[in-house]
């Protein structure tokens, strides 16, 4: 993985103490709160419902044992000894004192990591496939291309004040597990029938209050414009984009407004003055990123002997060949696949990770896994570079630390927000449901007949627990003081990208599992075989069948 | 008024109370010996080029947060303006290091200015900018 050099610890050590001088103008009262909001924000602190909250970035996913470690330090020293993974692969610890986050954000800077733009209205952390460099259906990594926006957008001087907050996102797989279509920026890596590397954008794409799938705005764009380009997009957005609502603030709305031809035309005429210009990539720049992303020293395996290592213990032990069929992923190396640690137990509030398992993990990742893990936008972790023949001994290391549960894709590995228990912009709580979910859902070999299920939850109309993009989406909502939830089916986060739609009126929370479960009995009941999904059920008959099991006939 | 750099304000044209607004300034036929006033809400798209031309510009921000200003700059020094670029209006002194990047030259608050050049910096910058000519990919090479 990216290792920092000079320039790179250099900038995040002084970062850090400017944002001590920052904490202290403001604790002395030189900065009012409103000039101390998008300082804090773009050092990733929030004031919460109850405390502050500090986002810590993990720049598209990846990051090493000793970082882990450190990271489970910190929330042992300054908060409540745990965090939580977030839809965009970073980490959150909800309880520092404001007056400790310098420290937190010097004990970072001494692993190569920071909290730079995890908020406010810049350029976010860019999220990629969790199964990056490793997967199957892979055809050009994306991790340079991310670490090279990454460095692109840190602190860049002409885009730390836009209209609203920006994210980017990277594929470079034949699937999309990045959600591209879902994002402000959404990079396609594919190659061309000359095998060259090509890019195609789309922008515009989002949840929130308005839910829109992204546009394609450039197809065969040789990489190295990456960067020019994206700077006539965002230059473009920060001139044009609204601020007079903040709910009409993202690109998406300007895009949708101007239409997509004009933005092109546009970010075209802004591009012309930039392309070719010093920003351009060159193949050594290009060449000399990918070098920090080589692969790990893999052994040369025979992939057969492996193999039946694998499936004589399934065949021993049918809950391990549970885990193994749900949480572990084919492997561009043979004899090798990635594992999916689920962070969904249930009573366990959805990708809440304690320091114990933090420091668990970080060994196992030493021990099966090179050191590196990466977190996932499903709010898991995920060891990409597992041996087939360790993968017994993994999930039995797994079990005592609450960690090998095999319900990866399915229901209850849901998504979730804080929501209303921490949020300070939630209508309704969020993890409360989530729990009830977890236990009604509980029994695996019900979520095995059921098959690969989304169910995510948002505790308002942010969106930040994906609700859009769930098969099943869970949305809080505030009506006159009490917490209501609207479900909508149908959503779909990869390449048949699909806004969920409305099922009908809203239910109590405590009605949600039972409302739930009458889906599912509608789909199981719809469903022409054991092998058509949930979602795939879905798109063949509609909503009406789930509206009826629901609300009765009309 | 003021710049980080040897300010002295009976040098600056602001001084010779050539202020003008744009609106003002298009209305005269934009001549080049003339220090603009710009709001930086204001859609500059017919105007960049004329702009480019004059000695002195004086853009205000109408919220710190409005960033803007920080593109005009920099379209504005893609087109050739060479003269003195000054931020008004509801600047946060910490935006300082940011819009000089941006090709401003200073600020018209000196006593904001004086806060702002105190403040500590991040001495090390990924982009090419109006500062640095090259992005960190295109110096020496990267230890």
């Amino acid at each position: 993985m990216y290792q920092y050099d000079n320039i790179d610890q250099t900038l995040v050590d002084e970062r850090v103490e400017q944002f001590r001088e920052q904490t202290e103008r403001y604790l002395s009262g030189d900065l009012s709160d409103a000039q101390f909001l998008p300082l804090r924000l773009q050092n990733g602190l929030y004031v919460q419902r109850v405390a502050p909250m500090l986002r810590i970035a993990v720049p598209y996913g990846l990051l090493s044992s000793r970082q882990l470690r450190a990271l489970a330090a910190i929330t042992r020293r300054y908060d409540k000894g745990y965090a939580h993974v977030s839809t965009r692969q970073n980490f959150q610890i909800n309880w520092p004192r404001i007056e400790d986050v310098p420290d937190i954000l010097a004990d970072l800077a001494a692993v190569q990591m920071h909290a730079i733009q995890t908020s406010g209205n810049c350029i976010r952390n860019t999220t990629t496939d969790q199964f990056a460099g490793v997967a199957a259906d892979e055809v050009v990594d994306p991790r340079p291309y991310c670490e090279i926006i990454r460095q692109w957008s840190t602190l860049h001087p002409e885009f730390a004040f836009l209209p609203r907050k920006f994210k980017i996102a990277v594929n470079g797989a034949e699937n999309d597990r990045a959600a591209i279509h879902f994002h402000d920026v959404g990079i396609q890596l594919y190659r061309n029938e000359a095998s060259r590397v090509r890019l195609r954008f789309l922008v515009g794409g989002g949840l929130g209050r308005t839910p829109m799938v992204g546009r394609e705005i450039r197809d065969d764009l040789d990489p190295k414009h990456l960067l020019t380009y994206l700077d006539a997009i965002l230059r473009v957005y920060n001139l044009k984009g609204r601020r007079d609502n903040k709910y009409k603030a993202r690109i998406k709305i300007l895009v949708k407004a101007m239409g997509v031809e004009a933005f092109r035309t546009a970010v075209d005429a802004e591009w012309a003055s930039s392309k070719d210009g010093p920003t351009t990539l060159t193949d050594d720049v290009l060449n000399a990123m990918a070098a920090h992303f080589t692969a790990p020293p893999y052994e040369t395996l025979d992939g057969e002997a492996e193999h039946r290592f694998v499936h004589d213990a399934t065949a021993r032990d049918p809950l391990f060949a549970g885990w193994v069929a749900r949480n572990t992923q084919a492997h561009q190396q043979t004899g090798y696949r990635a594992v999916t640690i689920t962070l969904k137990a249930t009573g366990n509030a959805p990708g809440d990770i304690s320091a114990e398992q933090m420091d668990a993990i970080a060994d196992l990742a030493d021990r099966y896994a090179f050191g590196e893990l990466r977190t996932t936008h499903q709010q898991n972790i995920v060891l990409a570079d597992v041996r087939e023949s360790d993968l017994l001994s993994l999930w039995r290391d797994l079990q005592p630390l609450g960690l090998a549960a095999s319900n990866a894709g399915h229901i209850t590995d849901m998504i979730c927000c804080p929501g209303g228990d921490f949020c300070s912009l939630a209508n309704a709580k969020s993890i409360p449901v989530a729990q009830a979910l977890q236990e009604r859902f509980d029994a695996m070999d019900y979520q095995y007949d059921l098959g690969p299920i989304e169910l995510n939850i948002s505790g308002c109309m942010n969106a930040c627990g994906h609700h859009h993009v769930g098969h099943i989406g869970i949305l809080g909502v505030d009506k006159k003081g009490q917490e209501f939830y609207q479900i909508c089916l149908g959503g779909s986060q990869g390449g048949n990208a699909q806004v969920a739609q409305i099922l009908g009126p809203s239910c109590s929370r405590a009605d949600v599992p039972d409302v739930i479960e009458k889906i599912l009995q509608c789909y199981v009941a719809l469903r022409d075989s054991e092998d058509e999904t949930f979602i795939a059920a879905f798109q063949r008959c509609g909503i009406q069948p789930f509206k009826e099991a629901v609300y009765g006939q009309p | 008024m003021a710049s980080p750099d040897n300010f002295d304000i009976s040098e600056t044209t602001i001084a010779t109370g050539q202020l003008i607004s744009l609106d003002d300034w298009l209305a005269a036929g934009t001549p080049a010996d003339a220090v603009v006033a710009v709001d930086s809400d204001a859609n500059l798209d017919a105007h960049y080029a004329a702009l480019a031309r004059v000695e002195s510009i004086v853009m205000a921000l109408p919220a710190f947060a409005d960033g803007r200003a920080f593109s005009h700059a920099r379209k504005l020094r893609d087109r050739g303006f060479a003269g003195e670029l000054l931020a008004a209006g509801d600047v946060l002194p910490d935006q300082w290091p940011f819009l000089k990047r941006c090709g401003f030259t200073g600020l018209v608050d000196e006593r904001l200015a004086d806060e702002a050049f105190g403040l500590r910096v991040v001495s090390q910058v990924y982009q090419a900018d109006e500062q640095q000519r090259q992005p960190v990919f295109r110096r020496a090479p990267r230890a």
